[in-house]
């Protein structure tokens, strides 16, 4: 048995040495108990024995005094019937059996190596008889008046030495049975003090042997006992930390879940779009609107991917050349055209990240589409306002200087000197006109003052407003108007000035000997007034423009025409505000068509 | 009839017919199309509109949250009394901006 195997408990290890030791101690006390009586018994046998020797070689002498030695053989014989005496015989000093308890062995020769000497002690020895049993032997010897008679020969085989081993076996179950007993009850005793200990031990066995110790659970002893008490209360109050730490852990949790869950609304909620990137340049978090802003669904997970899988090809250079500690801005373009979208994107190094190699990244993205497009606009008004006021302002100081300063004697120079500042100044005029309507417009101030119109006398007067510049370029013009025409309720003067800007600019951006169609359509519900013209017409990129405020188109053939980007502005304005709506069809090189539709 | 033009970025709805449950498929399919791609900004001029009913109200609420959940924003313009008051009672006007008129509401984007 391996006491000192590990999966023992210390009670069964308790139990076993107890055991082990208790044995031990039993059958080395039987044993001892058994030898010292055995000694005991031998000893006291042996006493008695050779005093009967002892007393029996004084008889003999005695008798051989007295008779001769007639009683000699008696008294072997009678020598030989005592317990233990297995044979007894005189040995003559001639070698040979004067008497023997076996009557045949008598004159028989016997053993007489120890008739020498004088002496009158006992010799001792021991034989092996032919049956194989040991037998020990005395001899007396037998002197009478220095006369040697012989030699007394004692055969001793003692009861103990024959089965001294079969009388242990007799014994020693009764022996045994009482220091059994009071093992057995200790065993007892001790395994019901120790069956406490040996739960304790093995539920500790196991919250050893168990991965994640703070799950374990330990069960409560139903036994009792301090010791059972006092694991109990133990066991009562782990389940008690357990149950808080439990109840902690899940708090946690919730909180942490609320607090995430909370942060991510916050951030989703935002229409800034905001990211993390790794030191790898992956992302790693982004809320809603980085994905919208991008123009990526909204349920895509952009974790994974890098910026430049996102952003337009132009934003890559920019990423490029910035440093990745510095903070960096800068706008993206997701087309030639704005009113796709630009971006203004920003990154900024996370704070407490100082290795260049390690750094992460915030990533923030705004929409600057409208602000884009109303800078676009100052800008383009800039140039409108200096173009269409210091040309005709420098016309008008330069003709007019030319008139004061010289004498200019000639009637018709001095007229179209003044035709010329007279030209300019309307122009100027109407530039002014315009801006004071887009800023009416701006303003929201813009209200029509409805009357009911004769639209054929209208669509006439309009047409007569621009015939001249059609005459001058040599364009045809051609008027298509319904025999029997409507009269309109509009803003007699709005509606004149849009239908006007509409052949203006048809007369305007048409080249000479070109072609121009006024021609109006009675529908059901409304009124379709339309210019077509055989001009310059207007690229696909240019359209989505087209009626943003001073807006000039970047073909060189418009260019040179002065113009203020205001006037389709303000003729989509008055037809919205009539209840109708300005549609455009245009290809470059080819020509536009404007249609004007009102509610009839 | 209701129709969809868009000034820069901005998306304008405009119509002349009431904002009912009638005219909400058209309504739907032209304000699905304003939030495809990007941040939606929407004006709804209603000018022209003379009356708003309870799915029209409703529509109005459901798209604005659609927008708001991709960053953008739906504006109205230019509501006409009558409907500047069922706006009021109802309290939906406090769930959007209010301009004047869709040019106003245009522009408000761009601050």
């Amino acid at each position: 048995m391996n006491l000192r195997s590990a999966p023992q408990s210390f009670s069964r290890r308790l139990l076993g040495y107890f055991l082990l030791f208790g044995l031990t101690s039993i059958i080395a006390l039987v044993l001892g108990v058994i030898s010292f009586e055995r000694f005991l018994r031998e000893d006291c046998q042996d006493e008695q024995l050779l005093g009967r020797i002892q007393e029996v070689r004084g008889l003999l002498l005695a008798d051989q005094k007295q008779r001769g030695g007639v009683g000699a053989q008696a008294l072997v014989t009678l020598l030989g019937s005592e317990d233990d005496v297995a044979y007894a015989a005189i040995v003559a000093p001639d070698g040979k059996f004067s008497a023997h308890t076996k009557r045949s062995q008598v004159g028989q020769p016997g053993n007489h190596d120890l008739l020498q000497g004088s002496g009158d002690s006992l010799i001792e020895r021991k034989i092996r008889s032919n049956d194989g049993q040991t037998v020990r032997e005395y001899w007396a010897p037998l002197h009478a008046g220095g006369n040697t008679l012989g030699c007394l020969q004692v055969g001793v085989i003692h009861a103990g030495e024959r089965s001294w081993l079969c009388h242990m076996g007799d014994s020693l179950p009764m022996a045994c049975m009482g220091p059994l007993s009071v093992l057995l009850i200790g065993v007892i005793v001790l395994w019901r003090e120790a069956r406490t200990n040996a739960v304790i031990e093995s539920q500790l066995c196991a919250v050893s042997a168990s991965k994640s110790p703070a799950d374990f659970r330990l069960q409560p002893l139903t036994s009792g006992g301090p010791a059972a008490e006092g694991w109990n209360r133990l066991v009562e109050q782990a389940a008690g930390r357990r149950t808080a730490s439990s109840l902690e852990a899940s708090l946690n949790r919730s909180l942490n879940g609320m607090q995430e869950r909370r942060t991510e609304r916050l951030l989703n909620a935002l229409p800034e779009g905001v990211a993390l990137t790794d030191k790898d340049g992956k992302i790693s978090y982004a809320n809603r609107s980085f994905s919208i802003l991008l123009q990526q669904p909204s349920n895509l997970d952009l974790r994974g991917k890098t910026m430049p899988e996102l952003f337009p090809a132009g934003a890559k250079l920019q990423l490029e050349n910035a440093h990745l500690t510095r903070p960096v801005v800068f706008e993206v373009q997701f087309s030639q055209n704005p009113t796709d979208g630009v971006l203004r994107v920003g990154r900024n190094p996370m704070a407490g990240d100082e290795q260049p190699a390690a750094v992460q990244h915030v990533w923030t993205v705004s929409d600057i589409t409208q602000q884009k497009l109303a800078d676009e606009m100052r800008n383009q008004f800039v140039f409108a306002a200096t173009h269409e006021l210091r040309t005709p302002l420098a016309n008008i100081k330069a003709y007019a200087e030319t008139l004061s300063m010289h004498e200019i004697t000639d009637p018709e120079q001095q007229k179209r000197f003044l035709n010329t500042i007279n030209s300019e100044a309307t122009r100027l005029a109407r530039f002014v006109e315009e801006l004071l309507n887009i800023s009416q417009l701006e303003a929201g101030s813009l209200a029509l003052s409805r009357q009911e119109v004769d639209l054929e006398r209208l669509l006439n007067e309009v047409a007569d407003k621009v015939r001249p510049q059609m005459l001058q370029k040599h364009i045809s013009f051609d008027t298509q108007l319904p025999v029997k025409l409507p009269k309109l309720n509009v803003d007699k003067d709005k509606f004149t000035s849009a239908l006007v800007n509409l052949l203006g600019n048809a007369a305007k951006y048409t080249p000479d000997n070109g072609h121009i169609t006024f021609k109006t359509v009675i529908g059901q519900r409304d009124v379709q007034i339309s210019v077509e013209d055989t001009g310059i017409g207007i690229s696909r990129e240019e359209m989505p423009k087209l009626f943003t405020k001073f807006f000039r188109s970047s073909d060189e053939r418009v260019r040179d025409i002065p113009g203020s980007g205001l006037g389709l502005s303000f003729t989509q304005e008055v037809a919205r505000l009539h209840g109708g709506k300005l549609l455009v069809h245009s290809e470059l090189n080819k020509g536009s068509q404007f249609t004007m539709i009102v509610p009839a | 009839m209701f129709e969809r033009s868009r000034t820069g970025a901005v998306n304008i709805i405009s119509g002349n017919d009431p904002l009912n449950l009638e005219n909400i498929p058209g309504l739907e399919k032209l304000l699905d199309d304003c939030l495809v791609i990007g941040q939606p900004r929407v004006v709804f001029d209603l000018e022209r509109i003379p009356l708003i009913d309870s799915a029209g109200l409703e529509l109005l609420l459901r798209y604005q949250d659609l927008c708001a959940e991709r960053g953008g924003v739906i504006k109205l313009a230019a509501p006409t009394p009558l409907c500047r008051d069922i706006l009021t009672v109802t309290d939906v006007i406090s769930r959007f901006d209010v301009l004047q008129d869709s040019l106003s509401a245009v522009g408000s984007f761009s601050r």
